[in-house]
């Protein structure tokens, strides 16, 4: 961490960050407005959209270095590849845990096999798996190749969970956030929005930070 | 008979027509789950036609499983996957050509498994034309995206674990489609109605087809 923070621009980009998540966290407990059937289930929202957003254009980011590595070959789309899943899964795994806790109190049970929760979890899984691949197969280089290959196959159920829901209407349950963006005052528009920045500052932050580390170990270790 | 993708496909049939092995296990390995499940779950008539779809399409992922196995467990012995790669042939063609062959095969077996369904358990829509049509949409696209995994296992230390740890999330959609369109099917509903289901399933066949033509080269490297 010491000397992550050695080079200037990360110094300030962590330091935005910080005050971003201080900040953010005292507007959505003290200054949003409670939603009337929802109450204090609602503020999850602040998190739990921002997170999901923020997977999926994570894993958009690992699907196109992926192809990358696979055309270039170069450890350095490797490394940003596999960092950026890494930390769309971490994503996508809050995003599993914040959703059952929305929906406990607003659908009366933690999980439905809805479209986009199960396909969300497919995903999840199937990142499991490519990074079980990583570990398991023997060279690295194979490793890298094979997890590339994943990671491209299941960016194919991405596109899917975004239409799945608008198209699989006649089941569809109400999702936090989807509905109370458009129909709601500027007010929850705007603190939305302060949360997704902040979110998406968390995201690079942790980028950034994660591929400096594995520069240093593959320097190291190579 | 000069199209190298005619060879190849020529290759596997005749393969396949000396020892018959890939669709024989198929349709064994069918028949015991059929028998397995029957005892597993109650099969009372009310409520055979709400499990059965789902009984039904997962009976041929397994089925399709092993004979994938088996195929490509053929290649291996003989080397013959390492004469086919050093053959100047494009190895979309490969991928191609085990894509048709395995949807054939998977059609031979529920030529062989429907009948058996009908005896057993009374699924009486193998007289409609929809479920065959579907049956060859659903084979084309579980075979596409089979052949790519299987491939990756071949080549991967993981092996067969890695096929089927990997073959079933993404293949899920695919299933959770054949499910609900064949349910709609069996209840003699009109296409319009789950013809969503279907385009789905056209989805991730053309999605699959085109990732495995691209990615085939790749996943056959030593």
């Amino acid at each position: 961490m010491n000397d992550f923070i050695k080079v200037k621009s990360n110094l300030v980009l962590t330091i935005i960050t910080m005050l971003f998540t201080v900040v953010n966290l005292w507007l959505i407990i003290v200054k949003s407005p409670l939603v009337p059937d929802q109450e204090w289930a609602q503020k999850i929202f602040y998190y739990h959209v921002p997170l999901a957003w923020n997977f999926f254009i994570a894993y958009l980011i690992a699907m196109i270095y992926s192809v990358k590595y696979l055309i270039n070959r170069d450890d350095y789309s490797d490394i940003v590849a596999m960092v950026w899943a890494e930390i769309g899964t971490m994503f996508c795994l809050l995003v599993l845990i914040t959703g059952p806790i929305w929906a406990t109190p607003i659908w009366g049970k933690p999980w439905t096999w809805e479209p986009r929760l199960t396909t969300t979890l497919l995903i999840f899984l199937t990142y499991i798996i490519y990074f079980m691949v990583r570990e398991f197969s023997g060279t690295t280089e194979q490793g890298a190749r094979h997890g590339a290959i994943i990671s491209i196959l299941a960016f194919i159920d991405v596109p899917i969970i975004y239409f799945a829901v608008d198209m699989w209407s006649p089941e569809a349950q109400a999702h936090p956030g989807r509905d109370t963006v458009s129909e709601s005052s500027q007010l929850i528009q705007n603190l939305f929005l302060f949360s997704l920045v902040n979110f998406s500052l968390i995201l690079i932050n942790l980028v950034k930070f994660r591929i400096f580390i594995e520069k240093k170990l593959r320097n190291i270790n190579v | 008979m000069t199209s190298p993708l005619l060879i190849l496909i020529k290759k596997e049939l005749n393969q396949e027509l000396r020892n018959k092995d890939s669709i024989l296990s198929m349709a064994v390995f069918g028949l015991s789950i059929i028998l397995i499940f029957s005892f597993a779950f109650d099969m009372s008539e009310t409520n055979v036609n709400s499990i059965l779809p789902g009984l039904i399409w997962l009976t041929f992922m397994f089925t399709f499983i092993i004979g994938l196995s088996r195929n490509f467990t053929r290649e291996k012995e003989g080397m013959g996957i390492s004469l086919l790669l050093t053959s100047p042939i494009d190895r979309g063609y490969i991928f191609l050509s085990k894509t048709i062959v395995f949807t054939i095969y998977l059609f031979i077996s529920q030529l062989c498994l429907f009948p058996l369904f009908y005896l057993f358990l009374g699924f009486s829509a193998i007289t409609y034309w929809q479920l065959w049509a579907l049956s060859l949409l659903v084979n084309w696209a579980i075979s596409a995206l089979g052949v790519v995994i299987s491939g990756l296992g071949f080549r991967s230390k993981m092996g067969d674990v890695l096929t089927a740890l990997l073959f079933f999330p993404l293949a899920s959609p695919v299933l959770i489609s054949a499910v609900k369109s064949t349910s709609a099917i069996s209840r003699g509903i009109k296409f319009e109605l789950y013809s969503f289901w279907c385009m789905l399933i056209l989805s991730f066949a053309v999605g699959f087809t085109v990732l495995g033509m691209f990615l085939f080269d790749y996943i056959m490297e030593e």
